[in-house]
């Protein structure tokens, strides 16, 4: 496999952009199942639709990949922030926070401007999770100088 | 034309080619697990002399949580498009080892922004990660990439340790 793979995924996927300010495809895949969300938005925190539910079990080999993909037409969005997540919640499948006093899995943060239609960005990250509960992974835009963000989330369960 | 003056061109040609290596950003990238950090800067393409110097190298446990944070800066004037700044934790055989090819069982973590830069213009990411045992990994961030083109990015990088 070249050192170019994992962008050439990228590419492909800017080609599926749909009107709205950010395309988001988040996916989890675990050694038996696999679960996908896409674009959702902020307001409401936890957004409009169900979120997707991945099982797997304590230290299974976990990949955790996004895409988020500008479809703004009009202008750059300048200092967008792209913030990532896994961490532990109450409850899968009932839209409930991550609980804040808990530690993530893993996290981060990008800072970048997006251009109309080819601004992206894109991850992927090899991890396992050592303790049973369920947990929210999400990602998300912040400050993009929108009256709303937008995030993908979905709910890995850890047996 | 004396041997001298072929010697002076030739001199002139060879400090204009290697003034022109690089993609014309700095870049910055800074590993840390918790107590410990080391701090990489740019470094020239990699085909560049310098590139044989020494990674910085940090020295960790299986166990930590590692967190990378780096720094792109257009430096030069002109404006490039669509440029792809580029992100990856890979596990090496050894130390001192070229950038290995990115097999998905080696990269522990990967990461592509693709924006313009203009000059002055800045990029950042901050990447959390554990490794995936003990051994060797190579922790890189490289911009200005260009396939036909193998060398002529800028980037910083470190090793890291993991026992």
């Amino acid at each position: 496999m070249n050192r170019f793979a994992f962008l050439g995924i990228a590419l492909l996927l800017a080609a599926t952009a749909r009107a709205e300010h950010f395309v988001i495809e988040l996916t989890i895949q675990a050694p038996q199942e696999e679960a996908t969300a896409h674009s959702d938005t902020d307001p409401p925190p936890q957004g409009h639709n169900p979120r997707p539910i991945c099982h797997a079990k304590v230290g299974d080999d976990l990949t955790l990949q996004f895409f988020v993909t500008s479809n703004f037409p009009h202008n750059v969005l300048k200092g967008v922030n792209v913030r990532y997540y896994i961490a532990p919640e109450k409850e899968a499948g009932n839209k409930s926070p991550p609980e804040t006093d808990k530690a993530s899995v893993t996290e981060g943060t990008f800072l970048m401007d997006f251009k109309p239609e080819t601004g992206r960005v894109g991850l992927r990250q090899r991890l396992h999770i050592d303790k049973k509960g369920a947990y929210i992974v999400r990602v998300e835009s912040e400050h993009s100088d929108n009256d709303h963000e937008h995030f993908a989330a979905l709910d890995l369960v850890i047996e | 034309m004396n041997y001298r003056s072929v010697a002076i061109v030739a001199a002139y040609i060879l400090i204009t080619c290697a003034a022109a290596h690089g993609a014309g950003y700095d870049a910055v990238l800074e590993v840390r697990d918790g107590k410990n950090g080391q701090t990489a800067r740019q470094n020239k393409s990699s085909t560049a002399p310098s590139a044989m110097s020494r990674r910085v190298v940090l020295e960790g446990s299986t166990d930590d949580h590692f967190t990378a944070t780096w720094k792109i800066v257009r430096k030069d004037q002109t404006t490039v498009k669509d440029e792809l700044v580029h992100f990856y934790v890979v596990k090496m055989e050894r130390q001192g080892q070229a950038p290995p090819a990115l097999a998905p069982s080696r990269v522990v973590i990967e990461s592509a922004v693709t924006m313009d830069f203009p000059a002055g213009e800045t990029a950042r990411g901050t990447q959390e990660f554990r490794v995936d045992g003990p051994g060797i990994y190579l922790v890189r961030v490289e911009v200005g990439t260009d396939p036909d083109k193998p060398g002529v990015e800028d980037y910083a990088e470190l090793e890291l340790v993991a026992k």
